[in-house]
């Protein structure tokens, strides 16, 4: 019997078109009393495990993307103020200021660990101010020290040199003159009449001698060729700079500085043969990898190829003594390479100072040099140690039980990029004040975190990083400092002498 | 041109040779030198016509590692024409 079907509301039947599986499947629903209070759609979470394993992820990855994130905007808001330095419309009679950098590896790491730090926070802000800088590396402890100490005294013996010259002249003037003439005027006597037989001798003289490519080129026909002057001539109140990445290089600077202006002009005598290897440290900072540095690549590469032409040893560079530590580790050591290996040792250990700290104190400062002035190279710049100087200390941790700060430092990168960013400013904007005894200590918080084994076997060998800095009034009484507290003049960065006078003046009302 | 010493003789068409073809090295070096160096560093939206200090900084720079490129790979050429290796492979 059929039902009168209802035409006029047309109430859907359960079940009516729809088959069995979708039937008893139960109506989607929160599984969370919460997001039902908070309105949000029915979604399904994840298990708990899952839930847990997905919130520590994002946590950490959230914290590590922040904390770059916010590194970013750091170094380039700091760029952003500094780029008006490098907008200035430059002629071409001038070259920027010059920095140098001295770069050293942390205790018992790589040396590219410091240069990671020189690149990440204070390269970016040197070269959004175009500043001219060039980075001085090392590998092994010493090297810096070396390098300054023979800069300063081949300094010294050029002017010793230029004195006597002019000492010798002096005296031929007095004293030899009538001598002098008289053999003058013979040899003109001579070239005077024998200058017509003189037969035409070909020679090969190089062409560099006959003419520059300047002459050639057509463009200095009619022009004079500029005469270029670096800024730091110009002005040499805030000429150069010098930047240390990490403590050990400071104390490499200063120990190189006084010994350079302190110690004798020629190496003393060798006292003994002891084989020590109190200049170098057998852990990694010994090991390495040619450094990043443009200037230092170039030889080791040209010496890397020569030690390979070579049966013999070359001297001091960095890739022949990594070339023998690999021999060490491969433990194939023949009579030959163990003889080698001597040699090159020798040669690649970094020279023993040529004075000893216990001396500064009764060493004479240079005699060659004028101390009124400021004392400049040939080039009218002011030698490295009249440049203001300025020490980062690098933020590694060593040790176990820092652990956890290891990690907190991790996570808060950041506040290193600000601060480091704050000093490079200082550096850049110049401010500048003397040198104080205090700032023997400059970075010195680095130290506590040495790893304490290496300063142990550091202190047993005698090694420069973990002595005391000693510091010699005769040298810091010239010597001046970056500090971020001195007041900056930003208006007139481009100098005048007034700007470090107003220096001065605020750092003696702050003693007050 | 007189020669009387034991000096190997160039004539004066040779000397002229190598002149000319000193001159065109050099002056081929400088304008690539230009053209490279000044599409690194110049910057093309020109809203002013002197050079900033940057870019003057930038031009120092690439003219340096020029001339450093230069120096090294003629040290390498040398010495792959030394070794022979070169004239090998051709």
């Amino acid at each position: 019997m059929t039902e009168p079907k209802n035409t006029k509301e047309h109430v859907p039947v359960e079940g009516a078109n729809k088959d069995p599986i979708t039937l008893n499947k139960p109506k989607k629903t929160w599984s969370n009393p919460a997001l039902r209070m908070l309105g949000l759609p029915k979604v399904s979470l994840p298990s708990r495990n899952w839930m847990i394993f997905w919130t520590v992820l994002a946590s950490f990855g959230g914290a590590i993307a922040y904390d770059r994130h916010e590194q970013k905007k750091i170094r380039e808001e700091y760029m952003e103020k500094l780029s008006y330095l490098s907008k200035v419309p430059y002629s071409s009679d001038k070259i920027p200021r010059k920095i140098s950098i001295f770069v050293a590896p942390p205790p018992n790491d790589f040396l590219d660990e410091s240069l990671k730090y020189f690149r990440k926070y204070v390269k970016p802000l040197l070269n959004a101010s175009a500043i001219d800088f060039e980075v001085y590396t090392e590998s092994k402890q010493g090297e810096l020290r070396n390098a300054i100490a023979d800069r300063i005294r081949e300094l010294r013996s050029k002017r010793l040199q230029e004195k006597e010259k002019e000492v010798e002249n002096k005296s031929a003037v007095l004293g030899g003159s009538l001598w002098g003439s008289i053999g003058d005027a013979v040899t003109n006597f001579s070239s005077f009449f024998g200058s017509k037989e003189k037969p035409e001798i070909e020679t090969l003289t190089p062409v560099q001698d006959l003419y520059s490519p300047k002459d050639v080129i057509g463009f200095y026909l009619d022009k004079e060729p500029l005469a270029v002057k670096r800024e730091d001539e110009i002005d040499q109140k805030h000429a150069g700079g010098v930047i240390c990445i990490g403590r050990g290089a400071f104390k490499e600077y200063m120990n190189g500085v006084h010994e350079g202006l302190l110690g004798p002009l020629t190496p003393p005598e060798p006292t003994s043969l002891i084989e020590d290897k109190s200049s170098t440290q057998d852990t990694k900072t010994d090991s390495v990898i040619p450094d990043g540095n443009p200037v230092k690549d170039s030889s080791n590469i040209s010496e890397e190829i020569k030690s390979e032409e070579s049966t013999s040893s070359t001297d001091s560079s960095t890739v022949p003594s990594d070339v023998n530590k690999d021999q060490e580790t491969i433990d194939e050591k023949t009579s030959e390479e163990a003889k080698k290996e001597e040699e090159d040792d020798e040669e690649n250990k970094v020279p023993k100072p040529y004075i000893l700290p216990s001396e500064y104190a009764k060493a004479e400062f240079a005699p060659e040099f004028n101390r009124e002035t400021t004392i400049c190279n040939d080039r009218g710049i002011p030698v490295i140690f009249e440049q203001p100087v300025y020490t980062f200390a690098l933020p590694k941790v060593s040790g176990f039980v820092n652990f956890p700060k290891k990690i907190y430092n991790f996570f808060t990168r950041r506040y290193v990029a600000q601060e480091a960013a704050e000093h490079t400013l200082a550096v850049i904007y110049n401010q500048i004040r003397p040198f104080e005894y205090k700032d023997k200590y400059m970075a010195g918080e680095e130290e506590q975190f040495w790893p304490k084994r290496w300063v142990q076997t550091g202190k047993e060998k005698n090694s420069e990083w973990v002595q005391e800095l000693v510091v010699d009034e005769k040298v810091t009484s010239r010597m001046r400092v970056y500090d971020s507290s001195v007041k900056r003049n930003t208006a007139a960065e481009n100098s005048s002498d007034t700007e470090t006078v107003d220096a001065e003046k605020n750092t003696s009302a702050d003693k007050l | 041109m007189f020669g009387l010493g034991g000096a190997p003789q160039i004539s004066s068409e040779q000397k002229l040779q190598a002149a000319e073809a000193e001159l065109d090295m050099v002056t081929g070096m400088f304008n690539q030198l230009v053209d490279q160096c000044h599409s690194k560093c110049i910057n093309k939206s020109y809203g002013d016509s002197d050079i900033t200090k940057q870019e003057a900084l930038c031009l120092d720079r690439c003219v340096a590692k020029y001339f450093d490129t230069n120096v090294q790979v003629g040290e390498h050429m040398q010495k792959l024409g030394q070794s022979g290796q070169f004239m090998g492979r051709k």
